[in-house]
């Protein structure tokens, strides 16, 4: 009969899908086991990234201490012997350890940029965001490198409009960031001047530092900014410097959410500017 | 006219004798401690008028110490300054936020550190 053979071909297909559901329940179970498996392996290899980056951090900042308290000896005690503690010191003396001060700081200059390199390269350096005046910056800036301007008989100036705002990011790289760019500026420049300035422009603030210094060759504009360059191999002898400098300023302008550019013509002078967020609110790690 | 006395809390012994010789020539007294439980031990019992301090110690950290100062009477209104490290960013902010009255990076000039000090407790 018609009816009774429909109710066998519906059964018959209802038992079908019903088999065919049990199989696909019994697959997804199956995935599911898989898919915790995995997490559970996610978790442990998360918790191991953490465990090593923390070792990393630990490894970095012992390293960091240790071999800045051998520096601070040698500064320390070398400074106060310049500075007549232990004695008068003879005049043909105070060359000598002129040059060890010298030489000395230039070491601990090294020692910092491959520390902060270091710690940008592992992803665990972090701004320290607060509120920072402009114009103290960029003062500050100038009083700290005011004597090598003085001994190569550079003017040296700054210019900060008043009306610049208080402004908030990180005050102790952006003073870093500065004294390479001037210190760089002062160190390429034979005769003239260097400026630092700092204007508001909109939300974000442009600090230049200026210089008519012996420029860059256009051709190595693009790489100023990397690691290991010196534009001209001949220059590294007169002038000095690993180039890791220009590259941690780079890294801290960008951790400010900015950018950094340079225009320069050689035999003629450089202009490296940098514009940052006025107020940086959220950074990023880098 | 007494002098007065600096408590340097260092646990390097070769900074502690950095700030030795340093004072050697000024009238300023100075004891020292190598950590931050004998330097509260030193500060309560001695009542300097300055007290540096190293931010980097072992057992009581530097930050602590400090923050231990604060919370006691007898310390509470003492000129601290705090010596911290270049390396860790915001330990300049952390030092003032403990109590510390002014603060130093390392390495620092022992010159800058004797104008600080002046600043802070002039010799009579």
């Amino acid at each position: 009969m018609e009816n009774r053979d429909e109710f066998g071909e519906l059964a018959e297909y209802v038992n079908k899908m019903s088999a065919e559901l049990n199989r696909l329940y019994a697959e997804l179970r199956v995935l599911n086991e898989d898919l915790q498996q995995k997490v559970q392996e996610l978790e442990e290899k998360s918790q191991q990234l953490e465990i090593a980056s923390r070792h990393k951090s630990d490894f970095l900042a012992s390293v960091s201490h240790e071999l800045r308290t051998p520096m601070n000896a040698i500064l320390g005690f070398n400074e106060m012997i310049l500075g007549g503690i232990y004695g008068d010191v003879g005049p043909e003396l105070k060359g000598p350890l002129t040059d060890i001060q010298d030489s000395g700081k230039h070491l601990l200059r090294l020692i910092n940029n491959v520390l902060d390199l270091s710690k940008i390269e592992a992803g665990l350096m972090e701004l320290a965001l607060a509120d920072y005046s402009v114009q103290e910056t960029v003062e500050r800036v100038k009083n700290s490198l005011r004597s090598l301007a003085e001994e190569k008989g550079l003017d040296f100036v700054t210019a900060v409009p008043e009306d610049v705002p208080l402004a908030r990011g990180d005050a102790g790289r952006i003073t870093q960031c500065l004294t390479n760019l001037a210190g760089n500026a002062l160190k390429f420049t034979r005769q003239g001047r260097v400026e630092i300035s700092a204007n508001r422009r909109g939300d974000a603030l442009v600090y230049r530092v200026a210089d008519t210094g012996i420029g860059i060759a256009g051709d190595q504009l693009a790489t100023v900014f990397g690691e290991f360059r010196q534009a001209d191999p001949t220059i590294a002898t007169e002038f000095g410097g690993s180039g890791l400098g220009l590259s941690i300023t780079k890294k801290f302008v960008e951790m400010h959410g900015g950018r950094i550019w340079v225009e320069s013509e050689l035999g003629k002078g450089s202009t490296f500017a940098f514009e940052i967020p006025l107020r940086v609110e959220g950074a990023k790690t880098g | 006219m007494s002098s007065k006395t600096i408590l340097y809390v260092e646990d390097n012994e070769l900074n502690r004798k950095i700030v030795r010789d340093l004072l050697r020539r000024t009238s300023y007294r100075l004891i020292e401690a190598p950590d931050g439980e004998a330097g509260i031990a030193a500060a309560c019992e001695q009542h300097p008028e300055l007290i540096l301090m190293d931010i980097q110690l072992p057992k009581v950290s530097g930050l602590d110490a400090i923050r231990a100062l604060r919370g006691t009477p007898e310390t509470a209104e003492t000129p601290i300054i705090a010596l911290t490290s270049f390396a860790l960013s915001g330990d300049d902010q952390k030092a003032k936020d403990a109590g510390a009255t002014a603060y130093l990076a390392k390495p620092f000039s022992p010159f800058d550190l004797l104008t600080m000090i002046r600043s802070l407790a002039p010799e009579q």
